[in-house]
């Protein structure tokens, strides 16, 4: 899913950068074509102007020399005009010229402007000043030919005038025909460049598209894959939510008969503890018996207490099977009651007494003053964290000293057992918590248990909330420290008791 | 006159090794197997001593010491609970005289919570 969001993204990034390049592209072509085209365009109304101007000065010529030449014609040799010069008819005539010839300056002077404005090639620059310096003369003629009316003067001067005239006028409308011929090739060359643009824009335009279909029937087709995929997907997703269903309902039926089973094997560890221990009770009570009582010579005495060691061991090793197999099946229900902590202590010091003494170990318990003298906890597991730690402390120590610490803190209770025993080394700190494990498994059957103890102190500790710790140097001694969340007991409740 | 123990274990062994070292020390015993016929020979007879096992089938240790403690003629007998340590500070504020582990050092234990007893009783 998320694969496809970020195809479609990528696609439709690269489309977007490709659609804006094409329309920059496009507005920039059209900006330099329209720019152009006015330019041209310019110049062709301007050279239309002038002809259309020129075309008028002609005009008035044409007719001024008709006029002269009939003049002159009917007049004969004489060279003398026998018709009187009209002077009004002269006036009117020289008004208009001089109109046009006003209009073309100005026509002339706008030309000029705009194709300097403009970018322009040399070859129109010289035939602006060609047209102009005909214009010019073509303006200074007709001035000669007005002045020469107005003296009345005719014939020869008056031909003589437009024949030099003529060859003038000719070269000027060349001279615009060129300028027109040449814009309008102008002319046709921007509208080829305007056409190439265009064909380059919709080029551009028609790519873009082909492009964005290509991107877009590209994305159909991931896009088509992923739905094939995906139905593919669903199906399979179909057939295993039926599969789902079949073992769900496979599951209720196994969940119930796990649950009774669970209950079971919860009823049969308690039956265990129970019904392991007892035989073993008897043994030991009967050897007990048998120590304190019967009449037994020394050798039948020492296989009686052999034997006692013995099922002592054994009894140790079930209740720590047993402890850890109902810790590990969460099947340690903590019961919490207040404890008096020095009562608690002084019960676990004498209990664990008898094995210091056989060590001739010294055992000692200190209860902090910050220790509240009462607390709520599960007894039995409190119990067995200190004793755990006791006697794995008395089991690997072989003088010296075995402490029992209590402190507390605001929020933390903290039982630390050290002790002057060989130590462990730091590579094993860790292992010495599991199971069946010893820092050195050649020991274990010198000191015997089960090999559960740390095990059992861990699993305690973490199953009331805490953790433990482990400070060692080899040769000098360990510390162990279980810390527990403090759980003081309720004010009223202390001073009740 | 001998004094007079009642002891109430479902584990004939258990009893056995009980009564054993009540007559070491002294005392006449007598064994019934579960909480409700510790009741009715109470009824019967009120013992100076009750060593009392706590699983028991029909009515379990605690049962029996709660019922002992309703009665103001039984409420008095000592009673010494031969168990594990679990709930040993709970058992001592139900007002339990002794309490010894069943196990490794039952033997012992047992000899010295009667002894204790009997030092009371004779005063």
């Amino acid at each position: 899913m998320k694969s496809r969001i970020w195809q479609l993204l990528g696609f439709g990034l690269i489309g977007a950068i490709l659609i804006a390049g094409t329309i920059i592209g496009i507005q920039a072509t059209n900006t330099v074509r329209n720019r152009y085209r006015t330019i041209v365009a310019q110049d062709a109304q301007h050279l239309i102007e002038l002809n259309v101007m020129e075309a008028a000065i002609s005009a008035v010529l044409r007719e001024s020399l008709s006029a002269s030449v009939i003049a002159a014609e009917s007049e004969g040799e004489s060279g003398r005009s026998a018709l009187p010069v009209n002077e009004e008819a002269v006036e009117s005539e020289a008004g208009e010229r001089a109109e046009a010839v006003e209009a073309f300056e100005a026509a002339l002077a706008d030309y000029r402007n705009t194709t300097i404005n403009t970018e322009t090639s040399t070859e129109s620059e010289e035939t602006i000043l060609a047209i102009e310096q005909n214009a010019r003369q073509i303006i200074s003629f007709s001035q000669d030919l007005i002045e020469l009316k107005q003296s009345g003067e005719r014939g020869a001067p008056v031909i003589e005038l437009l024949e030099a005239i003529e060859p003038i006028e000719g070269e000027f409308t060349n001279e615009i025909q060129t300028a027109i011929l040449a814009t309008e090739s102008e002319l046709a060359t921007s509208q080829a460049l305007a056409e190439r643009s265009a064909a380059i824009s919709n080029l551009l335009l028609t790519s873009s598209a082909v492009l964005g279909l290509l991107l877009i029937g590209g994305m159909q087709v991931v896009l088509n894959r992923q739905e094939n995929r995906q139905q593919q997907y669903q199906a399979a997703l179909e057939s295993i939510n039926n599969e789902l269903l079949e073992s769900n309902s496979r599951l209720t039926v196994a969940e119930r008969e796990a649950r009774e089973a669970t209950r079971m094997k919860d009823s049969f560890l308690s039956v265990m503890s129970h019904e392991l221990r007892t035989p073993l009770n008897a043994i030991l009570g009967y050897q007990g018996l048998m120590e304190l009582t019967g009449e037994l010579d020394d050798e039948n005495l020492n296989m009686v207490q052999r034997t006692q060691a013995n099922a002592r061991r054994l009894l140790v090793l079930i209740n720590d099977v047993l402890d850890i197999s109902r810790i590990e099946a969460g099947r340690m229900d903590l019961v919490p009651s207040e404890l008096r902590v020095a009562l608690l202590v002084e019960q676990i010091v004498s209990q664990m007494e008898v094995l210091a003494d056989e060590k001739n170990l010294r055992l000692s318990a200190i209860i902090d003053q910050s220790v509240p003298v009462m607390v709520y906890y599960d007894e039995d597991a409190l119990s067995k964290i200190m004793i755990n730690l006791i006697s794995n402390a008395i089991k690997f120590t072989e003088k010296g000293e075995v402490d029992l610490r209590l402190t507390a803190s605001d929020s933390q209770l903290k039982i630390m057992v050290s002790d002057t025993g060989k130590g462990i080394p730091a590579h094993l700190h860790e292992v010495i918590f599991e199971r069946f494990r010893q820092a050195d498994s050649s020991t274990t059957r010198q000191h015997g248990g089960s090999g559960l103890g740390l095990s059992i102190v861990q699993q305690l500790a973490q199953y009331m909330g805490g953790r433990v710790t482990l400070q060692s140097e080899v040769d000098i001694g360990s510390i162990f420290t279980v810390e527990l969340p403090l759980q003081p007991a309720p004010q009223a409740e202390n001073l009740a008791i | 006159m001998k004094r007079y123990a009642l002891v109430v274990d479902d584990d004939p062994d258990a009893q056995a090794i009980v009564r054993m070292i009540l007559n070491l020390a002294g005392w006449d015993a007598r064994c019934v197997s579960d909480g409700a016929q510790a009741l009715s020979e109470v009824s019967r007879e009120i013992p100076e001593l009750i060593i009392l096992d706590l699983m028991m089938p029909v009515m379990n240790g605690m049962e029996v010491i709660q019922h002992l403690q309703k009665d103001a003629a039984t409420q008095s007998i000592p009673v010494i609970v031969s168990s594990a340590m679990s709930n040993a500070q709970e058992l001592r504020l139900l007002g339990v005289a002794g309490i010894v582990n069943k196990g490794s050092t039952l033997v012992q234990d047992l000899l010295s919570s009667i002894g204790r007893i009997q030092e009371s009783l004779d005063l």
